[in-house]
């Protein structure tokens, strides 16, 4: 691993060095920052102009709302009654994200036959060296009219150009296969060297020494021919192209019988409520700070908490725009989606919200941060201001 | 009596955030060299690279206000700039260079391979997410809950994709003739 790194990272310097970073980029892209922003205000005065802008924009909304009411007879309008919040428990969130699926193999359809040595054709494909060992990679193809399966380890004897057998012991192989399984084998042409596996053929690696440091005194010997017995019965002879010539000593590895690993999706996080936050102006220091979120189902489809939960993070930050800490650390748990259920498009849940406010905060104006996702990415984002002093 | 400049992060932040453009320099001006070097990875294009460069720079500043002081500001700054740099692939999707398929022949060459030029073109094979990853993962030597950040996506599918990019330089690594 430490070498295939080391070559990697070789690589992209070998890359890199055919492009150098200019070096007046790093002045000149701070500076154009700075200086053609177009606006006067700084990144922080910025924020609080965010949150003026949306207080105004609230308070437009909330004008319109009660024209709108002031319009139309209660009762005309679609809101019904507030439903109650849900209760808030101290539930832990579960930061990890699910496990991607590990590459399979391409399923074998029902009733598929073994691979025997008279239904496949087979050829050398690639050869590459790594730290010493050479490796050979073979590939199969079907050669009759129906498709068949090579499954586990076939039994591989070397033949050297004079049609002697090479007498290798075995060992591990140096590159264990990425799939396990049987492999598909669908007819078509005898595969071609240098191009990747296509679905439908099935493929092993052999590998050998090719420096003598660790057999001194002996001779290597070239291969020519790989004799491959079959698991399910029969033995093709494959011939090997030139490579760096073997030492015996240091053994074979055979690999098992791989296919191209079926394509791997990852499923994409669901789909977020908006958020709201309503909290009262003021908190107590050591005291519980309760609030409100109502998270609002703007998607034109449900979506069922209760199934899949998020987790939310709250955090009282002392000044945000003067960069001092947030209290405590950060609090993640996860909502009380029990109750909540499925959020049908256009409705809301709102949940009760309870934030522990050190006896150690020093009494101040804070910003408390809510912010939701599911795992550990928090997407969605609302904040809002709280004073805290002694008595809440 | 002179004021000493600010050297903590949040401090920087905070200095950045008042507009200070020497505070935001030594935040943001030792991230741009590995920005412009994933850049590069990613565009294949010097002056792309300069101008994805310029482009989130220019958004970092403008989104100081919403980073956490308590944050850590190269994944920030990073994911700012991959997005960028997926915007800038997107604009030019007509323009993207077509790189031929791999043709296959059945001579294999007696002499043994320059592994290094193998290894570029195989890099320069890979699809950009998949040279995005193993630029972060193996050159930056960025952990994989980082990766994951700046390519959002999830730290297992980060791994996968690191793993998996590899496999493909395994696969694709063909015999050059010499």
């Amino acid at each position: 691993m430490n070498e295939g790194r080391s070559r990697i990272t070789q690589a992209f310097e070998r890359k890199l060095s055919r492009h150098p970073m200019p070096v007046r980029l790093r002045g000149e892209a701070v500076h154009r920052a700075i200086h053609t922003d177009g606006h006067a205000e700084t990144p922080g005065q910025r924020w609080a102009l965010s949150l003026v802008a949306a207080l105004l924009a609230v308070a437009i909304v909330a004008t319109l709302v009660f024209t709108a009411r002031a319009l139309h007879p209660r009762g005309s309008l679609p809101a019904g009654p507030p439903s109650p919040a849900i209760p808030w428990l101290p539930l832990p969130a579960d930061l990890m994200p699910p496990p991607a699926p590990s590459p399979q193999p391409i399923p074998i359809p029902p009733g598929t036959p073994a691979c025997t040595a008279d239904k496949i054709v087979g050829s050398v494909v690639g050869s590459q060296g790594a730290t010493g060992h050479v490796i050979t990679s073979f590939a199969f193809a079907g050669a009759g009219q129906v498709a068949c399966f090579l499954d586990g380890t076939p039994s591989v004897t070397l033949i050297d150009a004079a049609g002697r057998t090479i007498a290798f012991r075995p060992h591990a192989p140096y590159i264990p296969p990425s799939t396990s399984g049987p492999a598909l084998v669908d007819p078509g042409p005898v595969p071609e060297a240098h191009t990747a596996l296509k679905y439908g053929q099935a493929s092993f690696n052999i590998d050998w020494v090719s420096q003598p440091e660790g057999c001194p005194g002996a001779a290597s010997v070239s291969v020519a021919t790989a004799r491959i017995a079959l698991p399910a019965g029969g033995t093709l002879s494959v011939a090997v192209p030139a490579a760096p010539a073997a030492y015996v000593c240091q053994g074979l590895g055979v690999g098992s019988f791989e296919s191209p690993p079926a394509p791997v999706e990852v499923t994409p996080a669901p789909l977020l409520p908006a958020v709201t936050v309503q909290a009262r102006p003021t908190a107590a220091v050591g005291k519980p700070f309760e609030y409100m979120v109502k998270l609002t189902n703007d998607t034109g489809q449900s979506m069922n908490l209760a199934a899949m939960c998020p987790n939310y993070e709250e955090e009282l930050f002392v000044d945000i725009i003067n960069g001092s800490p947030p209290l405590g650390g950060k609090h993640f748990f996860q909502l009380n989606c029990g109750p909540a259920g499925t959020i049908t498009p256009g409705h809301s849940a709102t949940f009760h919200m309870v934030l522990e406010v050190p006896a150690s905060a020093a009494p101040g104006t804070y910003t408390l941060i809510f912010l939701l996702g599911y795992w550990n990415s928090m997407t969605k984002v609302v904040q809002t201001t709280v004073k805290v002093t002694v008595n809440g | 009596m002179v004021d000493s400049a600010p050297t903590s992060e949040p401090s920087l932040v905070t200095s950045a955030r008042a507009g200070s453009e020497d505070a935001f320099d030594a935040l943001i001006g030792t991230l741009i060299e590995p920005a412009y070097k994933l850049a590069v990875v990613l565009l294949g294009n010097s002056e792309e690279a300069e101008d994805a460069v310029q482009e989130a720079c220019f958004k970092a500043w403008r989104k100081l206000h919403q980073l956490h002081v308590d944050s850590p500001l190269r994944p920030w700054f990073l994911t700012i700039f991959a997005n960028q740099c997926r915007s800038l692939r997107r604009a030019r999707w007509w323009s993207v260079k077509r790189v031929p398929s791999v043709q296959g022949t059945n001579d294999f060459p007696g002499e043994w391979v320059d592994w290094e030029l193998d290894l570029d073109r195989a890099i320069d094979r890979l699809p950009a997410t998949d040279r995005a990853a193993l630029f972060l993962f193996f050159y930056l030597d960025a952990p994989l809950a980082e990766v994951s950040r700046i390519l959002k996506i999830s730290p297992q599918a980060a791994k996968s994709r690191v793993h998996r990019a590899v496999v493909k330089l395994r696969l694709s690594m063909e015999v050059a003739e010499s």
